[in-house]
C-alpha cells in the first residue's frame, strides 16, 4: 500500500528561531501515529504545519503524493482535506450536535444524506439522539466525542488530534484513548495524535514519534520505544529507569555495583571503556533469597505494590517494584536479582555529548 | 455517502498564501493611513513659518487658551476625582439603602453632553429661571438685593463639565476597588490602620492606576470640549481655533494651535500608558472571594445614599427635568418639518457612521487576527488613536487637506476643459463622515477586538480545517457568536455621533444641520426652552449606551 502521508525534511522556524527542525516520516492508510514528547518540543507545530495552518520553511509534505506543502507555499487547510480534533474540541457554540458535525459536509449533498451520515456518526460515538442538543449542555467527555464525529464527518485523509484527552479528567483519558482506537480502526481512519503523555501514546498508537528539542528522536513501536530506546533522552523520557555506571571488562561483560552483567555491548566500545546501563524497574525482582542485598532509601506504598528506591551506592540509586505483600521497612537491605533480558546501554556520557547514539 | 476522491482539492499554486498576507496587510495600513492624515496635516505646519495671525495670537490670547484650558483641567480633575472616587468606594464596599440603583445610576450623566448641561443650568439659574424665582418668592427680595453665582464663568464650565464626566471615574475606581481583595483591607486593619486610613494607605494606591486612566479620559474630553466653553465665553485651544479658522480666516495658525493642543493630548496619552503599564503590578492575582458589602449604622447610611444621590440629580434628574419642562412647553411650535429633516438628518448620519465604522472595524480587527504582524497591531493603534484627539482638530486636518485636493483638480479641469469641479470632497458629507470615522473608530474597533479575542482561535482553525476560507469562517462562526459586541459597537457610535458638535460644525456641508447643531445654534441665540427638543432627543439616545454598560458590569460579576 502506497504511503498516505509523507514528510520530507520539514523544518519550521518563527522568528529564526528553529521550533521544528528536519524531520521526515511517512505514514500508511489506515495507520494510527502519535507525535509524543515534553511540551515546547515543537510537535503541535508539526501538526499544524501537515494541517497547514503553518508553514514550513524547508521541505515539502505530501498528501496521496500530492504536494501539498513547501518553502515555496502552502495549500489553504480549507483546500486539503484534513480532520482536526483540538485540544478544548472548539465546537460551535452556536450550533447544535447536528449542525455542528454537518459543518464539513459538502454543500452538494442533499439534507437527508447529511442527516443520515450525522446519525451514523452520532451512533458509532455512543452518543445517538442527541442531535438537537447544544454543546455547553454535554459533558467534557461526550462534547470530546461529538469533536471527533465532527472531524470523521467529511471522510477526511488524515485526522490529527491535538492533546484530544488532555482536558479531561485523568481517569477518563485512558479509557477514551482506547475507544477512540477502536472507532478510527473501525473506519480504517489514518490519523496523528499529538501528546505529552506516554500512557496516551501507548493506548492509541501503532507507532510513534518522540520529538525532542524540534527534532525527531526516534520512530518506532510502542514496544521498542520502551525496550529499544535510541538515545538517552528516549531513555529517560519513555518510563521509568536510572542509569548506572560501568566498566566493559570484555567479552560482552560489564562490571558494575551490582555485579557483572552480560549484554551486547556498543561496536565502538572497548575493553575497559566506561558504560551507563539503563534499569527500569521492571528489570529489578525482589528477591528475598538473592545473595545481591540493598539497602531501602524511599518506600512508596502504590496498593497492588511498592516501589521501593534502593541504594546502589552513595550516589546511585534504582527502582524496584515488589508485590504489596512484601512490607519492608525503610533503611531494611532486601534482596533482589537482575532480569535485564535486553540490555539498554550507553557510552558513559562526556559532558557536551548530551545525545551519544548507542 | 461522498466520495472523498470528488471532492474539491484546488492545485497549491492556486492559493498562495502570500496574496492573503498581502491584501490584509495593504487595507489595514491603508486605513491606518487615512486616520493618521488628520494628526499628520496638522503637525506638519510646525514646519510651515509663523504668519502675522500667529505673532499676533501669541504675542496675544496665546497665555490665555494655556492658562484657561490649564485651569480648567486642574478644576476638572478635582471635581471628577473627588466625586468618582468617592461614589465607587462607597458602591463598592457599603451596604446601604439604594446601593444596588445607584451602580447604574450614577452613569447617567454620562448622556447628557456638556454643552446641553451647561446652556440647561444656564437657564435654570437665570434671573427669570426656576432657582431664583424661588429663592426670590422665598425670600421676599427683589432684583439688586441679593448675589448669586454668575454660572458663565470658570467655576460654571468646571463645575458642568465635571458632572458629566465623573463617571469615567467612577467606574474605572469602581472595578479597580471590586477587584482588590478584600484580604488586603483586612491586612491593613489587622495591623491597626483605622478604616479611614486603610482607604487612603491600601486601596486608594492599589486602584491608582485605574483612576489614572479615568482621569486621562475624562481630561481628552475637557481639551476636546468646544460647545460648554464656547457658551460660557471662556478662551480655550478649541474656540481659539474656530475663531482663528472662521474669524480670522487663518487656517495655517488654525492648524499650528492645533498642535500645541495636540502637544497637551500628548502628555495626558503617556500618562494613560504609562499608569496602564503600572496596574499590572497593582493588580492583586491571589483574589479572593468578596465578601459582602459592610453594614453602615443608619445615619451613615443615609449620608451615603446622599453622597451618590447628589451626583445624579445635579449630573442629571436636574437638567434632565428642566430640559423636559421646556420641550412641553414649546414642542408643539418646534417639532415642525424642519425638525423631522434635522432627526432625519442625524439619524442617518448617524446610522451610515455607525454601519461604516463596525465594516472597517471588521476588517481592522479581523485583519488582525489573522496576521498578527507587529506592523498590523501598530497600524490597528494608529488607526484607533483618534480617541485622543479633539474633533475640532480633527476636523482642521480633514479639512486643509481635501480643500487643497479640491482647489487642485478644480483648477486643473478649468484650465483643461475649462469647468469647474467645486467643491467635491470638503464641505460635503464625504468629509464629515471621514472625520467620524477617525474620531469614533477606536470605539467599534475596541467593541469588536475584545469580541474576537473571546473567541478562541481552535474555532478558526475547526471551521477552517472542515472546509471554510477566511471570509466563510468570519460571517457562518465569528459574526453569529459576536452578534451581541457588534450590535453594542453600531449603538455606541450612532450615540456618539449623533451627539458630536464641534467638528459637525466646522464640516457640515452649507445649511446641513443636524439636532445636536440646531440645539447649540438655538442656545447660543438665548432660545434656550426652544432648544430643548432636539437636546431631548440626544440626551435620550444617549441613555442607550449607559443601560448598555451597566448591563455589561453586571454581567461581569456574575
Amino acid at each position: 500500500m502506497s504511503n498516505l502521508l509523507q514528510l520530507n525534511s520539514i523544518s519550521v522556524a518563527y522568528d529564526d528561531h528553529s521550533v521544528v527542525e528536519d524531520i521526515s516520516f511517512e505514514l500508511k492508510e489506515g495507520e494510527i501515529s502519535c507525535l509524543l514528547g515534553p511540551s515546547g518540543c515543537g510537535k503541535t507545530t508539526l501538526l499544524r504545519t501537515i494541517a497547514g495552518f503553518e508553514k514550513p520553511d524547508t521541505g515539502e509534505i505530501k498528501i496521496r503524493n500530492q504536494k501539498v506543502s513547501s518553502a515555496d507555499g502552502a495549500l489553504a487547510p480549507e483546500n486539503r482535506n484534513i480532520g482536526m480534533v483540538f485540544q478544548d474540541f472548539a465546537l460551535f457554540p452556536h450550533l447544535n450536535i447536528e449542525d455542528n458535525i454537518c459543518f464539513g459536509l459538502s454543500k452538494k449533498m442533499s439534507d437527508s444524506d447529511q442527516l443520515n451520515r450525522c446519525n451514523e456518526l452520532l451512533k458509532l460515538i455512543g452518543l445517538p439522539g442527541s442531535n438537537k442538543k447544544y454543546p455547553h449542555q454535554l459533558s467534557g467527555g461526550q462534547q470530546q466525542r461529538i469533536a471527533l464525529a465532527r472531524a470523521l464527518a467529511p471522510e477526511p485523509d488524515i485526522l490529527l488530534l491535538d492533546e484530544p484527552f488532555s482536558s479531561l479528567d485523568v481517569e477518563l483519558r485512558e479509557q477514551l484513548a482506547r475507544e477512540v482506537r477502536v472507532i478510527l480502526k473501525q473506519q480504517n481512519t489514518t490519523a496523528i495524535l499529538v501528546t505529552h503523555d506516554q500512557n496516551e501514546a501507548f493506548a492509541m498508537a501503532d507507532n510513534i514519534g518522540l520529538i525532542h528539542q524540534g527534532k525527531l528522536v526516534q520512530w518506532d513501536t510502542p514496544y521498542n520505544l520502551y525496550h529499544q530506546p535510541a538515545t538517552r533522552f528516549v531513555a529517560n523520557f519513555i518510563g521509568q529507569g536510572v542509569f548506572i555506571p560501568g566498566k566493559y571488562i570484555g567479552e560482552n561483560k560489564i562490571e558494575t555495583d551490582l555485579g557483572t552483567i552480560s549484554g551486547k555491548v556498543p561496536e565502538q566500545c572497548k575493553v575497559g571503556c566506561k558504560l551507563d546501563l539503563l534499569i527500569r524497574p521492571d528489570d529489578i525482582i525482589h528477591d528475598d533469597d538473592s545473595k545481591l542485598k540493598l539497602e531501602i532509601s524511599e518506600r512508596l506504598f502504590r496498593g497492588a505494590d511498592f516501589l521501593y528506591t534502593l541504594k546502589v551506592n552513595n550516589e546511585k540509586t534504582i527502582l524496584c517494584i515488589a508485590s504489596s505483600h512484601h512490607n519492608h521497612q525503610l533503611n531494611e537491605k532486601i534482596g533482589i536479582t537482575l532480569d535485564v533480558d535486553h540490555l539498554v546501554m550507553f557510552p558513559q556520557q562526556t559532558t557536551d555529548d548530551t545525545e551519544s547514539i548507542s | 455517502m461522498p466520495d472523498t476522491e470528488s471532492l474539491p482539492r484546488t492545485a497549491m499554486k492556486s492559493i498562495p498564501i502570500r496574496t492573503y498576507l498581502d491584501r490584509w496587510h495593504i487595507s489595514v495600513l491603508l486605513v491606518a493611513f487615512l486616520c493618521a492624515i488628520p494628526v499628520l496635516t496638522v503637525f506638519s505646519y510646525i514646519f510651515q513659518p509663523a504668519g502675522e495671525v500667529w505673532q499676533h495670537l501669541t504675542e496675544t490670547v496665546l497665555s490665555d487658551y494655556v492658562l484657561n484650558s490649564l485651569q480648567l483641567i486642574i478644576g476638572v480633575s478635582f471635581g471628577t476625582l473627588t466625586m468618582g472616587i468617592t461614589t465607587a468606594w462607597i458602591t463598592s464596599v457599603y451596604k446601604f439603602p439604594g446601593r444596588k440603583l445607584f451602580q447604574w445610576l450614577l452613569l447617567l450623566p454620562m448622556a447628557l453632553p456638556a454643552y446641553i448641561i451647561a446652556y440647561t443650568y444656564t437657564g435654570m439659574m437665570d434671573f427669570s429661571g426656576p432657582i431664583q424665582t424661588n429663592l426670590r418668592e422665598m425670600f421676599g427680595w427683589s432684583y439688586g438685593e441679593y448675589w448669586f453665582p454668575e454660572i458663565r464663568s470658570m467655576w460654571g464650565a468646571t463645575s458642568m463639565l465635571s458632572l458629566v464626566l465623573y463617571p469615567y471615574v467612577y467606574l474605572l475606581a469602581r472595578a479597580a476597588f471590586l477587584d482588590q481583595s478584600i484580604v488586603a483591607l483586612e491586612a491593613s486593619r489587622s495591623l491597626g490602620a483605622s478604616a479611614w486610613k486603610s482607604f487612603f494607605k491600601v486601596a486608594l494606591p492599589m486602584a491608582r492606576p485605574a483612576i489614572i486612566t479615568g482621569l486621562s479620559l475624562v481630561l481628552m474630553e475637557t481639551l476636546a470640549d468646544y460647545g460648554t466653553v464656547q457658551y460660557f465665553g471662556i478662551s480655550t485651544f478649541t474656540t481659539g481655533i474656530f475663531r482663528t479658522w472662521f474669524g480670522l480666516n487663518d487656517s495655517g495658525a488654525a492648524a499650528q494651535l492645533s498642535t500645541v493642543l495636540l502637544i497637551f493630548v500628548l502628555i495626558l496619552i503617556s500618562l494613560e500608558r504609562i499608569s496602564r503599564k503600572q496596574a499590572r503590578f497593582f493588580h492583586t492575582s491571589n483574589r479572593e472571594k468578596r465578601r459582602a458589602n459592610i453594614q453602615l449604622s443608619p445615619g451613615k447610611a443615609w449620608i451615603a445614599t446622599l453622597a451618590c444621590l447628589m451626583p445624579v440629580l445635579w449630573g442629571f434628574i436636574f437638567p434632565f427635568m428642566q430640559l423636559l419642562q421646556w420641550a412641553i412647553e414649546t414642542y408643539e411650535e418646534m417639532v415642525d418639518d424642519e425638525f423631522f429633516t434635522l432627526t432625519w438628518h442625524s439619524l442617518s448620519l448617524a446610522g451610515s457612521a455607525a454601519v461604516l465604522a463596525l465594516i472597517i472595524a471588521l476588517l481592522l480587527a479581523y485583519g488582525q487576527r489573522l496576521q498578527n504582524t507587529r506592523l498590523i497591531q501598530f497600524a490597528v493603534r494608529i488607526a484607533s488613536m483618534g480617541y485622543a484627539i479633539p474633533a475640532t482638530v480633527i476636523a482642521i486636518g480633514i479639512m486643509l487637506p481635501l480643500a487643497w485636493i479640491d482647489n487642485v483638480l478644480d483648477g486643473w479641469l478649468r484650465e483643461q476643459f475649462d469647468v469647474s469641479s467645486g467643491l467635491l470632497l470638503s464641505g460635503t458629507l464625504f468629509a464629515l463622515m471621514f472625520a467620524y470615522m477617525v474620531r469614533f473608530l477606536a470605539v467599534s474597533v475596541g467593541t469588536v477586538e475584545a469580541a474576537l479575542g473571546k473567541i478562541k482561535h481552535s474555532m478558526d482553525d475547526a471551521a477552517r480545517s472542515l472546509g471554510l476560507n477566511p471570509r466563510q469562517v468570519l460571517i457562518s462562526i465569528h459574526m453569529p457568536l459576536m452578534r451581541r459586541s457588534l450590535l453594542t459597537a453600531i449603538l455606541l457610535v450612532f450615540v456618539d455621533v449623533l451627539k458630536e458638535l464641534p467638528a459637525t460644525l466646522i464640516l457640515r456641508p452649507f445649511n446641513f444641520n443636524t439636532l445636536a447643531v440646531r440645539a447649540y445654534e438655538l442656545a447660543s441665540d438665548e432660545r434656550l426652552a426652544d432648544a430643548s427638543t432636539a437636546a431631548l432627543s440626544i440626551v435620550i439616545a444617549g441613555i442607550i449606551p449607559v443601560i448598555l454598560l451597566s448591563r455589561s458590569i453586571n454581567k461581569q460579576k456574575s
